[in-house]
């Protein structure tokens, strides 16, 4: 059940969380949404999950390993659901948008990067980003509820698979 | 390239400014949506115990004002007991909804548990909700002679929620719980 929570309170607290944690915000949306819309879309999404996990929030985790997990489960969820009503959906018209791009990424191999997470299944994409944000085998088996022998295989053939994507992009010589 | 060099690029956009938050539209819509949120989630149950209680109270209130018989009293008994029951069925899904722990896999166990829990209730919505109601209903309108075209309606009625009901479990529920299932094997597969 949810615990009640002055409202000014949760607010306070989900502004000082998204000014401090703004970076990890991003980097979720950026590796589950691929246009302006979509990533303004997730980051509405991730917004009101955050919001409403404030009162739930016990601090038995640190604030940036409670906002990943929120972040990541609802990434997850809006990507499933975005698929398959990606046709359908029609731009909002007239409503004002809640994040935009202030300008291009300077370093093109950040944009490899991304477009290389981008390929991975949803599990595959939030274990990657946890490890590239420098989380242990062992935070992130508690984020995602798997066991850690589970989170090393599969960072090892994620691992396997970026060095080979990066191998083929330096034979080409991108 | 070795993945040391790949959090290397990684670790360069800490200090790069990619997006610039709108904080009062971003308010907004939490406000908007959270709201939809709130009613979505409990709207059918509310709904549902809302109309029990209510109609519970009307026909007791009526059966004193016109001094009826037991029979009445009696469908108001069965329709509280309903009310009684859907209250303690949301109660227990919401103390159940606090066993699951704070992880990504916590938190897929308990939206699969919820759309089993909206499944399994349309399912014996039949035998909780339609049967008892429509033999309290029609306990009190056999005896305040109410016409049959009436009963038939009712009958109508309750027939089509079981059939929309259904429908609901089908091309809503059913599609979302396997979607959730595929991700949560996923995520356990080694």
């Amino acid at each position: 059940m949810q615990k009640t929570m002055d409202e000014s309170e949760q607010k306070r607290i989900f502004d000082e969380w998204l000014n401090q944690h703004k970076g990890l915000f991003f980097k979720v949306v950026r590796a589950f949404a691929f246009n302006l819309h979509d990533q303004d879309d997730l980051f509405q999404e991730i917004s009101i999950q955050i919001w409403h996990s404030i009162p739930n929030f016990r601090g038995d985790s640190s604030v940036s390993t409670w906002i990943y997990r929120v972040a990541l489960y609802a990434a997850t969820a809006w990507s499933r659901q975005e698929r398959k009503h990606h046709d359908n959906k029609q731009p909002l018209v007239g409503i004002e948008h809640a994040l935009l791009q202030s300008r291009q990424m300077a370093d093109g191999r950040l944009d490899w990067l991304y477009e290389q997470i981008a390929q991975l299944n949803e599990i595959d994409r939030s274990l990657i980003l946890l490890l590239l944000e420098g989380f242990n085998y062992q935070e992130m088996a508690v984020i995602l509820g798997i066991s850690e022998s589970n989170v090393g295989v599969k960072i090892h053939r994620i691992k396997k698979h970026l060095a080979q994507k990066s191998q083929e992009m330096i034979q080409n010589g991108v | 390239m070795e993945f040391e060099e790949m959090k290397k690029i990684w670790d360069s956009q800490n200090n790069e400014n990619l997006y610039v938050i709108n904080e009062t539209a971003l308010h907004i819509r939490i406000k908007q949506k959270g709201r939809s949120i709130n009613r979505n989630i409990s709207f059918f149950e509310w709904a549902m115990i809302g109309t029990t209680l209510g109609v519970s109270l009307i026909l007791t209130i009526d059966t004193i004002v016109e001094a009826g018989s037991w029979p009445r009293y009696l469908s108001s008994g069965i329709i509280f007991i309903i009310f009684l029951y859907m209250y303690g069925l949301r109660r227990e899904r919401q103390k159940y909804e606090q066993h699951f722990n704070d992880s990504l896999l916590g938190d897929l166990d308990k939206a699969i548990s919820r759309i089993d829990y909206i499944i399994g209730r349309t399912r014996t919505l039949l035998w909780w909700y339609l049967i008892p109601f429509t033999v309290a209903a029609s306990i009190s309108m056999y005896f305040d002679s109410k016409p049959f075209w009436l009963w038939c309606f009712m009958i109508l009625i309750f027939g089509l929620s079981y059939w929309g009901g259904e429908k609901e479990i089908r091309h809503m529920h059913m599609p979302k719980k396997r979607d959730l299932e595929s991700l949560r094997a996923t995520l356990l597969e080694s």
